[in-house]
């Protein structure tokens, strides 16, 4: 018999982009508790926030996060459109919606690829990035930049698309399919990923809603909940279903994302067709006063932003809660019982992004 | 087993997706945010990108008819060429260079200001 | 303007959160604000897309009783509590002492408070 051992794992470690950190008790080779532990790059946004203008934060809260900074700003601006009661015109809820939707394609193609790196499977590695390329292209060529856009604002959206750039989607949209159609393959069909992540980090569909999963985690459980059903920006008037699974393991939380990335292809193509004429900003004036919630489906998962604002220039308070942090108690869950080998694997089954979980 | 003959052959007769970088690069799209540049005779010193600027890295001097920028400050974000009035900043679209030192660029204005009505667009 | 509020007591907490657990309502944070005159909660809860916030208010320096016994992932959220807002939580089952997301090195100790913010509260200027 073989007392305890506690292993730390991180906060430096090849698996992870980020530093994250794992207070591991062992008995062997068993996981018997994880604690988690962050902080590492505390930015202190939510109190800069409350300093700063309220038109100049949306530049801010784009940069919780390094993938979904889109996301962010539009959540950003949601919650001020509500807060001011202003009516965004149909053409920018399209347009929202199309850039909302490359942006969690990037970063779904982002994770397949470090997932793919973490199974030890570098080629897939590099043919997951090759294809998120054509989606880091569609980005620059329509919104400007590749990672930080700028292009949503309080009111609209900041750039239209024109006729050369609705081709330039569509023609890099096909090439994306056939090129993701052979990863998917990949990923569904070869023996090892399937041997690495089947039966591998467990969540109950009971246990994902006590732990307050989010996102393709809760997906992965069986439960069909996806913040983009409260039809904000577009998805209201577009055809989707939430992509579930009912394995609750590692590998149904994968084929969630890989599944989505398929989703998304389908959103943006319907988006292109339906678009309407028309302008993309109205003028906004005035301060916000109130308070609002906003939830909004990151590619992480739901993302909930709290803002209260007292009609002077800065926001009173500025809450920021991202899928990460809710996805924590859930993987310290699944970690409890595993083999040390497998806990990187689980660790990143739930898609972890440390810099916005620490704002 | 065919499938593998398949991705083999396809592998030896594709190029290569990268590009040799240095020596070959791609063109910025149209549309890329690479960095902003001054055209200083065009400014009326009215303060307005100042005030705009998320990262508060443009200082505007009426007196001394200066306009500086810290670029290793500045986000591009692009609201100062949106709020101009006189179109005295625009965007360029390529990426800024490497650089030694971290300098402030400070543009400065000869001559009297112009009187360029602020309303009139596009003057370039 | 907040929809789906209910306002309840710091008394009535518990009673409240474990209807909630029974009829699966999933808890997705808690977030706190000083208000100037004392420290306003929300907590929030989704079940099938419906938003309920349950609000109440307390004094700087009063404590909350944790609802880790019906929500363990409540941890997080209260240790976030503790950090920015200096609001005492008892019975949490994993403490991190003030330093889960600020660590020693902070320079400001609790910075959410409004005291907190102190002299150079105000817009950010550049240097
Ligand atoms: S691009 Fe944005 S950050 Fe840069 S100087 Fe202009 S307003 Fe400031
Ligand atoms: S907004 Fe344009 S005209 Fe006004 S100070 Fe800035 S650069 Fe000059």
């Amino acid at each position: 018999m073989i007392g305890k051992t506690v292993i730390p794992f991180g906060p430096q470690h090849a698996v992870f982009p980020e530093p994250f950190h794992w207070r591991l008790v062992m008995e062997e080779e068993r996981v018997l508790d994880a604690i988690p532990g962050i902080g590492y790059m505390h930015r202190g946004i939510e109190q800069l926030a409350t300093r700063m203008e309220f038109a100049k934060t949306l530049f801010l809260a784009e940069r919780v996060c390094g993938i979904c900074s889109f996301m962010h700003a539009l959540a950003y601006a949601e919650s001020l459109e509500k807060l001011m009661d202003v009516e965004v015109p149909p053409r920018a809820k399209y347009l929202r919606t199309i850039w909302a939707e490359l942006a969690r394609l990037q970063s779904h193609l982002l994770w397949i690829g470090l997932a793919a790196d973490a199974f030890g499977f570098e080629s897939l590695f590099m043919q997951a990035w090759r294809v998120r390329e054509y989606v880091m292209d569609m980005v620059e060529f329509t919104e400007g930049g590749r990672v930080m856009t700028s292009s949503v604002t309080i009111g609209g959206v900041r750039r239209d698309l024109h006729e050369e750039a609705i081709e330039f989607l569509l023609e890099n949209l096909d090439k994306l399919e056939v090129g993701f159609e052979e990863v998917y393959q990949v990923f569904t069909e070869d023996p090892l990923i399937k041997h690495r992540t089947v039966g591998v980090g467990i969540l109950s569909k009971e246990d994902s809603i006590r732990l307050g999963a989010v996102g393709p985690t809760l997906r992965g459980s069986g439960v069909a909940q996806d913040m983009r059903m409260l039809g904000y920006a577009a998805y209201g008037e577009l055809e989707f279903q939430p992509v579930v699974e009912d394995s609750c393991d590692s590998y149904a939380r994968m084929v969630v994302r890989l599944k989505e990335c398929f989703q998304s292809i389908n959103l943006i193509r319907q988006a292109i067709k339906k678009l309407p004429d028309g302008d993309v900003l109205v003028k906004v004036r005035g301060k916000p006063e109130g308070e609002v919630v906003t939830r909004i489906e990151q590619p992480r998962g739901e993302l909930l932003y709290y803002i209260k604002a007292n009609g002077t220039k800065s926001l009173e308070r500025f809450r920021i809660r991202t899928p990460t942090l809710s996805n924590l108690p859930p993987l310290m869950h699944m970690i409890k019982g595993a083999c040390l080998a497998d806990v990187p694997v689980i660790t990143l089954s739930i898609d972890t992004c440390i810099a916005c979980t620490e704002r | 087993m065919f499938e593998m003959l398949n991705t083999i052959l396809k592998n030896l007769f594709s190029g290569p997706v990268t590009r040799p970088y240095p020596a070959q690069r791609r063109e910025p799209f149209a549309s890329t945010r690479g960095q902003i540049k001054s055209v200083i005779e065009n400014c009326i010193f009215c303060m307005r990108c100042q005030a705009a600027c998320p990262a508060n890295c443009i200082v505007v001097d009426r007196k001394e008819q200066t306009w500086s920028v810290d670029p290793y400050r500045c986000i591009v974000c692009g609201m100062c060429v949106e709020v101009c009035p006189t179109e005295a900043i625009i965007m360029n679209r390529h990426y800024r260079d490497p650089v030694k030192h971290r300098e402030p660029i400070v543009k400065h204005q000869e001559g009297p200001i112009p009187k360029i009505n602020p309303k009139a667009k596009g003057i370039n | 303007m907040l929809a789906g509020v209910k306002e309840i007591t710091k008394d009535d907490l518990l009673e409240e959160v474990q209807k909630l657990a029974g009829e699966n309502w999933r808890l997705i944070s808690i977030t706190g604000t000083d208000t100037g005159s004392g420290i306003d909660l929300i907590y929030h809860f989704d079940q099938e897309l419906t938003l309920l916030n349950l609000r109440f208010q307390i004094d700087y320096g009063e404590t909350i009783p944790s609802i880790t016994p019906y929500y363990f992932c409540a941890f997080v959220p209260e240790n976030e509590l503790k950090d920015f807002l200096g609001v005492e939580v008892t019975n949490l089952p994993v403490d991190y002492q003030h330093l889960f997301i600020i660590s020693e090195l902070t320079p400001v100790k609790i910075p959410l408070l409004r005291k907190a913010a102190g002299d150079d509260a105000g817009e950010v200027k550049p240097e």
